[in-house]
């Protein structure tokens, strides 16, 4: 290979590390303080890139071109560093003693948000901002060109990270910041300060993407697919580089620029899937990153307190709420039916994550990756082999399985945030398979006509057997959750080394759960297929998997029913919503955010609770009255 | 130093622990620890905050893997085994922070402790509250917490939450229960209350006991035999009565520095 060339993507690659490493520094330096993953990092960042578009448009024409552009980038990271402010000010700081998924959560809600708010604000075009004054053109290497402005970006990040060391090493609040990432019982004594601290930290996070987003404008015009492209990437980068460890940030920022550089050239299709591979390797070796010190300890416990319905339910109860869904599409029409058998199909979704998450305790933040799997296993099957229904049914749970057990092998190994992060990138790359492969898989467009046989044509009767399908796997979950995998399965999620000093592997077990949850998840996605008739990637995209979680909060976590409740009140609302607005995404979020906030408990939760108190109130009444 | 062993030399040595080594980074919470435990017998290893003490039932748990050195209990070797492989072969334990399944009732917790030293973890269909009712019943009514047993483990006192661990440490019917701080964080009459209960069910078990305590009433009470471990080494050991005499010891609980 030409040494110039090599030399070239070398570049390319230290450009691109930069990049990610102002984004996965803020990301990290917030998480190591206030132990909260920023999902909104990611808007945080394309905000930075439209607002430097604004800014630098008018302040060029103010103050000259080379003194507006830079006095703009800067405003624009100050600015951005506010906006930091104020989601700590109005969000996070009611979310610091709130579990892991509920943080994770709201964050995203707020990615919702701003996905409506910056078309709102800016339009829907991709924005072709000013190139850098100073930096235009290229210079020769080697005989390649080379732009100058990645010369400036290459050395951006070294600036940026010798900065935060001096910050961090030579300052009393640096110190402090430090303390506090290494050792929690620091944070709590600090009183009031540490108020002041949790929020100086979050505007200099937001600053640094700001300032990344910001610098991305003269390489890439500012576009509303921002925000998802970078945050898994700049997962990946702090998970590797270790939670909480800018300077592991840095090396895992230079180690995954440099291989999407040569991946590039090596895999064309599928980088992701090549850092991804990286990712599993690090964690494999070094289960909290490169220079992580932070333990993955078991904050689930915090929700153990939560309701649980299971004594509530019981197996005649069941078999009344299935002849209530049998009544239910009686008289309605066609589209009414459809909407119908779409809840049951997302209800089962539901049901095996709460299996997973509400019952196992793991966070799954990419659990539309089995219901996708499943989907387009049904389609596959149907459409390259022209297989029936049932071989295509049959196959939708056993993809997913597969994954699920390779996928699981890994994520078992990890909890809390490092698990959510992981189950993202897995769910991601399938995603980007789904997308790239187009001749398996039809890319965008998806693959279409997965019709159902003549016999189940009619919506009525595939709604019956959806529902018989349906009701008989949600049987099978609820015996599985009192049986006694069950039982200890709930009793790892409460403390998996007091089970293990019981005798039990309980990656093992929890694997297992990942099986059961990954192939319930495909056979929901396998029908959904066939409802639809067609699937597209979006099956398998990070939205889906919000969707998933939500329902299983909405409906109240740890509850058996939740889910059900859940899937219809979303897929009402959605239906309904939708077809008022454009603006569904910025509703949705808000939902999500007033849900996680205001109605932790869900609906099924809620319920469970009120009866539970009538219940306490009445046997203190009996008790005093005898 | 004396041999302490001529008490015990005579029954075979159940524990056999050699050379145990335990770095964290640079820093050596364990040096060079050897000692054995006997049948039946009721071994404390005392020292002050920090000395190893939880370092060391880690390393003989399985929590911790150790850096050098051997744990052997009777001819199987179980040094760096995972926990289930520890619990299964016979040694019980507690740990110094109550560990209980908050979400669970007392009897759920039992029972849950049943199936997983019997390794019945892989049952999906028949529901749980069918295995071990009986077994359940009894140990819960022997730790003394025969009228909590439907209150979930969240809602007990943190002293209730210990008899809770002992029971699910019972439940296997271990050779060796290693209790960390069995009575820490109890009040002072519960303490040796509990301390009895443990005693009397490891005698009726056969059952040796090797434990931490830093409440010296329970120590020399009830041990009968004394490892005294200073940052990560063994200083002395013996029974209680040299113990209680050597200036060494005093010296070190006083808070001088003898050597
Ligand atoms: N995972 C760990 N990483 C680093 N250092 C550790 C770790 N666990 C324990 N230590 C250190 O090892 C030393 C021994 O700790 P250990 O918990 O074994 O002491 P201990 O004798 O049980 O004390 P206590 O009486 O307070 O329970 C302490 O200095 C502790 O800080
Ligand atoms: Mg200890």
């Amino acid at each position: 290979m030409d040494f110039g060339f090599v030399l070239s993507q070398i570049l390319t690659g230290l450009s691109s590390a930069s990049s990610l490493f102002l984004i996965a520094s803020g990301l990290t330096i917030i998480f190591g303080v206030t132990r909260i993953v920023n999902f909104a990092h990611g808007s945080l960042y394309m905000l930075g890139a439209y607002c430097a578009y604004t800014a630098t448009e008018s302040l060029m024409a103010i103050l000259g071109s080379s003194l507006g552009f830079w006095v703009g980038i800067l405003l624009t990271a100050v600015f951005v560093g506010l906006i930091g402010l104020f989601l700590e000010f109005f969000l996070l700081r009611w979310l610091y003693k709130s579990p892991e998924l509920f943080q994770l959560l709201a964050t995203f809600g707020v990615v919702l948000i701003v996905q409506d708010l910056v078309p709102f604000l800016w339009g829907g075009e991709d924005l072709l901002g000013p190139r850098a004054p100073g930096f235009k053109g290229a210079i020769e290497i080697l005989g390649w060109s080379f732009p100058r402005y990645e010369l400036f970006m290459i050395l951006i990040g070294p600036c940026i990270w010798g900065g935060l060391w001096l910050l961090f090493h030579k300052t009393r609040w640096g110190i402090l910041v430090r303390a506090a990432t290494e050792d929690r019982e620091t944070v709590a004594t600090l009183g009031i300060n540490q108020a002041w601290l949790f929020r100086s930290v979050l505007f200099l996070g937001a600053f640094l993407a700001g300032l990344a987003g910001a610098l991305q404008l003269p390489k890439e015009p500012a576009n509303s697919l921002m925000d998802i492209n970078i945050i898994a990437e700049a997962f990946v980068v702090t998970v590797i580089g270790g939670m909480g460890s800018v300077t592991g940030a840095f090396l895992a920022a230079l180690l995954i620029g440099l291989l999407q550089a040569f991946g590039i050239l090596i895999f064309p299709k599928i980088t992701l899937v090549f850092i991804f591979l990286v990712m599993a390797f690090v964690l494999m070796i070094r289960p909290n990153g490169l220079l992580g010190k932070y333990q993955t300890v078991e904050t689930y416990s915090k929700q153990n307190e939560g309701p649980h319905d299971l004594t509530f339910i019981t197996l005649p109860r069941i078999f009344i709420t299935l002849g209530v869904c049998a009544l239910l599409p009686l008289g309605l029409g066609d589209f009414e039916i459809f909407v119908l058998t779409e809840i049951l199909v997302f209800a089962l979704f539901a049901f095996s994550l709460n299996f997973l998450m509400g019952f196992g305790g793991m966070i799954s933040f990419g659990h539309a990756a089995y219901f996708g799997l499943g989907a387009y296993a049904a389609a596959l099957m149907t459409h390259h082999f022209q297989a029936g229904l049932p071989l295509a049914l049959f196959a939708s749970p056993i993809l997913p399985l597969i994954a699920a057990a390779l996928f699981g092998w890994f994520c078992t190994r990890m909890s809390g945030v490092y698990l959510a992060m992981l189950t993202l990138a897995f769910a991601q790359i399938l995603w980007s398979i789904a997308f790239q492969w187009v001749a398996l898989t039809g890319g965008d467009n998806g693959l279409i006509g997965i019709w159902p046989p003549k016999i189940l044509s009619d919506r009525l009767l595939f709604y019956y057997f959806a529902l018989s399908l349906i009701g008989f796997v949600f049987i099978l979950l609820y015996k599985i959750t009192l049986s006694p995998f069950g039982l200890l399965l709930r009793a790892a999620r409460d403390s998996s080394k007091r089970l293990s000093a019981d005798g039990v592997h309980v990656g093992h077990l929890r694997w297992a759960a990942f099986l059961i949850a990954g192939a319930s998840a495909g056979l929901a996605g396998g029908l959904y297929s066939f409802a639809k008739g067609s699937i597209d990637p979006h099956i398998l995209s990070i939205p889906l998997s919000v969707d998933g979680l939500s329902m299983v909060l909405m409906g109240g976590i740890q509850t058996l029913l939740g889910p059900l409740m859940g899937s219809a009140a979303l897929t009402f609302l959605k239906t309904t919503v939708m077809s008022l607005t454009e603006n569904w995404r910025f509703f949705m979020g808000s939902a999500i955010v007033f849900l996680v906030l205001v109605f932790p408990r869900g609906l099924v939760g809620s319920l469970i609770h009120v009866f539970a108190l009538r219940k306490a109130a009445r046997s203190e009444k009996t008790e005093r009255s005898s | 130093m004396d041999s302490p062993l001529s008490l015990a030399s005579s029954r075979t040595s159940l524990l056999k622990v050699k050379a145990l080594c335990k770095n964290f980074g640079a820093f050596e919470a364990i040096k060079n620890v050897s000692f054995s435990l006997f049948e039946g017998e009721k071994l404390a290893v005392i020292g002050p905050n920090g000395a190893g003490k939880s370092t060391c039932f880690n390393l003989i748990g399985g929590q911790l893997s150790p850096d050098q050195g051997h744990i052997h209990l009777g001819d199987m070797d179980l040094t760096g085994k995972p926990p289930p492989f520890i619990a299964k072969a016979g040694i019980g334990r507690s740990f110094q922070i109550a560990a209980a399944y908050a979400s669970l009732t007392v009897e759920m917790a039992v029972q849950a402790a049943f199936l997983a030293i019997k390794g019945q973890a892989y049952h999906f269909i028949k529901p749980s509250h069918h295995y071990y009712r009986e077994d359940t019943a009894a140990l819960i009514e022997q730790v003394g917490l025969g009228a909590l047993s439907q209150r979930l483990c969240a809602e007990l006192a943190y002293g209730d939450v210990k008899r809770v661990e002992l029971a699910m440490a019972l439940a296997g019917n271990p050779r060796i229960l290693l209790m960390d701080e069995p009575t820490a964080g109890m009040a002072v009459a519960e303490r040796q209350s509990l301390m009895e209960h443990v005693v009397r069910l490891s005698q009726d078990r056969n059952i040796a006991l090797l434990f931490t305590e830093h409440d010296m009433d329970v120590v020399f009470r009830h041990a009968d035999r004394i490892i005294v471990l200073v940052r990560g080494q063994i200083l002395v050991e013996g029974p209680p009565d040299r113990i209680a005499q050597d200036p060494e010891v005093r010296a070190v609980y006083l808070g001088e520095d003898p050597l």
